[in-house]
Parts: C-alpha cells; sequence; structure tokens
C-alpha cells in the first residue's frame, strides 16, 4: 500500500467501525509494524478531537465587544439621607436621572471605544450599528455610536450597515471616508493612505478640501498625507480586500505583485523566477489552499 | 505544558484585576476566553451556555478583582474557576454530570492532560481554516455534524470514493501541521 491508500484505509476503518472485515483488516495491518500504530493512534487522535469541535466558531473579538460594554466602571449613587423611605423614592429618581444624563452626554460628546486588533490573522470588531470591521493585528482605532470611526494605524476593511439617514464616517490624520452602505478596505501607511471599494460606493477627501473623489465598486483612491490630496489610482485593486475573504482576483497584473500579495496572504513565501517577476497575469483564487495557489502560478507562469 | 506566546504572571494579572486595568484585563481575555470556551462546551455539552459561562467568569473577574487573589498558573487558575462555574451550573439545572468532569474535580492533576487537549485542539481548529474550502466543509460535516460518509455523499451528490479522498486529504493536512506545531 502507498502511503496515500494507507490514509485513506486508516479513515475508511475509522468512518466505518461497525465493518467486520474492515476492522479486522486493521487489526492486520496494526500488528505488522510499530509505525503503523503510531500513524493510526495519532490519526485517530486527531479524527477524535475533531469530533468535539464546537459547530459554530468562538469569536474572542465579539465576546471581548460584549464583554467591554458590560465592565465600564459601575457609577457609585451615595446615599444622602439616612431615612430609608426617601432613599426610596430618591434612588429610581437618580438612577432615571443618571440614565437621562449618561444618555444625553453619550449622544452629544461621543463616547470614544478604543480597540487594537490582536490575533495571527485577523480581528473582527461589531460595532454598535451592526457594522463589522476586520482589522489586521496591530490595527488601532475608536469608535463612537454615532458611525463615526477614527482609523489611527494598521489595515481594516468595513462592512458598513446601510442607514440612509446617518452617514457612516471614518476619520482619517488627513482626511476622511464618508459612506452610507457598503464594503471597502482601508490601508494606513506612513505618507499614504489607500482606499479600496469593494461593494457600492464611498466618498473621500482631504481635511483641507471640500470637493470629494468619489470611488465605486473596484476603485481605489489615494490620500497622501504631506500633500493633502485625494487621487483615484488607475487600475483595480479589488485583492487588496482578500485578506479578508480569501477571494483574490488580479487583472493584468505584474507576477511579482500577485507572489507578494498572496506571500503575505498565505504567510509562506511564493517564489517567482526573476525572468517571470514583470510578466503580466490574469488569475483568480477563492479560498484555495496555498498548495493549489502554487499550483495555478506555476501553470500559469510555464505557458 | 505547551507555550502558547502568552505568559502573564499571577502577580501581574491580581495587579491588573485590582486597578480594573482594561489593557491587562483584555489582554487576559484574548489569551484564554478561547480556550476557556473549549474546557466549558466540553463540559456542559452546550455551546451557547458555554459562552455565557466564559462571559459571566470575566465580569465576576472584573468586578471582584479587588477581592480576588490568583495563585500559582493564571490559566491553571482560570480552568479551574469554568470548571467550577460549569459543574454549579449543570447542578443547578439538575443535567448530567460526566464521570469526566467529577474525576477532574477529584483528582487536580489531571489538569495538565485536559490542558494539553485544548490546548491541542485550540490549535486543530486554528489549522481547519488552512484546508481547501470543499475539504474543510466535508471534514466538518463528518466531524462536528456526525453525518456518515454515505450521507455525506448523498447531500453533496458526488461519490463515496470522494469523500474518503477529502477526508483523507484534511487527516494528513492536520497531522502535519499539528505535528510541525510540536516540533517547533
Amino acid at each position: 500500500m502507498s502511503n496515500e491508500d494507507i490514509q485513506e484505509f486508516v479513515i475508511d476503518c475509522l468512518a466505518d467501525p461497525d465493518n467486520r472485515d474492515k476492522q479486522t483488516a486493521l487489526a492486520q495491518w496494526l500488528q505488522e509494524s510499530e509505525e503503523n500504530q503510531v500513524l493510526y493512534a495519532e490519526t485517530k487522535r486527531i479524527w477524535d478531537m475533531a469530533e468535539e469541535i464546537p459547530a459554530t466558531p468562538f469569536s474572542t473579538a465579539e465576546g471581548w465587544a460584549a464583554l467591554s460594554q458590560q465592565i465600564s466602571t459601575p457609577v457609585k449613587v451615595k446615599r444622602l439621607f439616612p431615612w430609608r423611605s426617601v432613599a426610596a423614592v430618591l434612588l429610581p429618581l437618580c438612577i432615571a436621572t443618571a440614565f437621562w444624563w449618561q444618555h444625553n452626554t453619550n449622544n452629544r460628546n461621543n463616547d470614544w471605544t478604543s480597540f487594537t486588533a490582536h490575533g495571527s490573522e485577523k480581528d473582527s470588531l461589531l460595532l454598535p450599528d451592526g457594522s463589522v470591521i476586520y482589522a489586521k493585528p496591530g490595527t488601532t482605532l475608536a469608535y463612537n455610536k454615532e458611525r463615526v470611526v477614527k482609523l489611527q494605524k494598521g489595515e481594516a476593511f468595513f462592512e458598513v450597515v446601510k442607514n440612509e439617514q446617518i452617514r457612516f464616517v471614518i476619520d482619517l490624520e488627513k482626511g476622511k471616508v464618508t459612506v452610507l452602505g457598503t464594503s471597502f478596505n482601508i490601508k494606513v501607511g506612513t505618507t499614504v493612505t489607500d482606499v479600496t471599494v469593494l461593494d457600492g460606493k464611498i466618498s473621500m477627501n482631504a481635511d483641507n478640501s471640500e470637493t470629494p473623489v468619489v470611488l465605486t465598486k473596484g476603485e481605489t483612491g489615494r490620500l497622501d498625507a504631506s500633500a493633502a490630496t485625494v487621487n483615484k489610482i488607475p487600475g483595480n485593486y479589488s485583492y487588496n480586500c482578500g485578506w479578508v475573504n480569501g477571494d483574490f482576483a488580479f487583472k493584468n497584473e505584474e507576477a511579482a505583485t500577485v507572489a507578494a500579495v498572496l506571500s503575505e496572504y498565505y504567510h509562506t513565501e511564493i517564489k517567482i523566477d526573476d525572468s517571470l517577476r514583470k510578466r503580466r497575469i490574469t488569475v483568480k483564487f477563492s479560498n484555495s489552499s496555498i498548495e493549489e495557489v502554487k499550483a495555478v502560478l506555476a501553470e500559469v507562469l510555464d505557458k | 505544558m505547551p507555550e502558547d506566546g502568552f505568559n502573564i504572571s499571577a502577580e501581574q494579572a491580581n495587579e491588573g484585576l485590582r486597578n480594573h486595568n482594561v489593557d491587562v484585563f483584555q489582554q487576559i481575555y484574548l489569551a484564554y476566553s478561547e480556550e476557556l470556551f473549549l474546557l466549558a462546551s466540553r463540559w456542559v455539552k452546550d455551546e451557547h451556555l458555554a459562552k455565557d459561562l466564559v462571559h459571566n467568569l470575566f465580569v465576576h473577574l472584573w468586578e471582584k478583582g479587588d477581592t480576588l487573589t490568583i495563585t500559582g498558573n493564571v490559566r491553571h487558575y482560570l480552568f479551574r474557576a469554568i470548571t467550577n462555574r460549569c459543574l454549579n451550573e449543570l447542578k443547578r439545572r439538575s443535567r448530567f454530570v460526566s464521570e469526566d468532569l467529577l474525576q477532574w474535580q477529584a483528582d487536580p492533576s489531571s489538569l495538565n492532560e485536559i490542558s494539553d487537549y485544548i490546548l491541542l485542539q485550540k490549535e486543530l481548529i486554528s489549522h481547519l481554516q488552512g484546508l481547501a474550502p470543499r475539504c474543510r466543509e466535508i471534514f466538518m460535516m463528518s466531524r462536528v455534524q456526525g453525518l456518515t460518509p454515505s450521507e455525506i455523499a448523498a447531500k453533496l451528490s458526488i461519490t463515496l470514493n470522494t469523500v474518503y479522498f477529502q477526508l483523507a486529504v484534511a487527516l494528513k493536512y492536520l497531522r502535519t501541521h499539528l505535528q510541525q506545531g510540536k516540533k517547533s
């Protein structure tokens, strides 16, 4: 039996424990060598362990979002009068006032919540309005309940819930992005910030400019911090959003760029022969494994 | 016990909790919440309940932080805390308490074993992301939803052989990657 066959044989036996013939064959095969026993034990361990995996994955980001809402330091209400009866009347009043007051200040002063992305791949954050932000590790931002996000550094992908009444605003150091409801990626660099729209329409402007640049699906706008300008850059950069959903579409792109983007996503260096680095290719991946990606690239470049 | 890149001493944790330091608290949450969820799911066999129990444990840590003292290993402390919560909740609901859980209560040294298991499970979950989508789907149907290979074949309109083949691919991938993790 080749190595592949053995794997399948072991799985066959694991998946069909009531089949006597298979179990007898398995017992015999296990007797053959210690190596077989180790292979079987390791495979079975993973097989059994996987059975206990929760059906819904646990999101630390969502968990933390829920938790951080509950852990704000409680307001202590001091009792001013010793009489219980007075307190009984005043306390609900105090609480109601406190609520009213807090509610109002929240609305007026925009209570900011800071967030720093952790995790090795991406972190997701659910905003109070239902919009979701996916952020690469190290990204820092702050948000409030009024659909305003300050993106300080890093790279984040936004899925904004549509609300015709309240615009969603992302404050950047030297400019801002305004949307109604759509999805797009923002990459904050030291000198320039790139915004790539995956779906829908957004407008973007530098701080000192009143005329916004409108971007639609597939387009990228670049905010230059030093010149304080926004310019549309030609080409389709929708692959900038691939780190969130695993979809990478490259259209007439240099092989070197394709390899660099994919290497970053898969945390594996994809080598391209020097003579082929400038070759322009059109290729599309959707949730492919790294092996598939390498095979496809080799195929495309081999022509 | 395997290292996982995050280590906070009991002193640091105690000080952070006492001072209501949100950063320290968040670090603890981000580092341990998934493991605690996996452990709680194992005990209570109910993912929603497990999630709530983890949430409540952290609310408790935050609110009572100034009266609590963590001794020894932080992960062990949290594992014990969540286990006790699970046990209380199961008793409160008069649900079945597994042998496993009772044994753990009686013999705290079995903690290392369980802790290793939970960490490996966490690693396994993260490696599932590396599988091709179809392969992952078939693997999850088999393992998490508990479908037999023939049920999967029927549901996806593919041959039984394809199901076995994809399961083999998944297992091989997971086995190699988990081993790599062990070596490094």
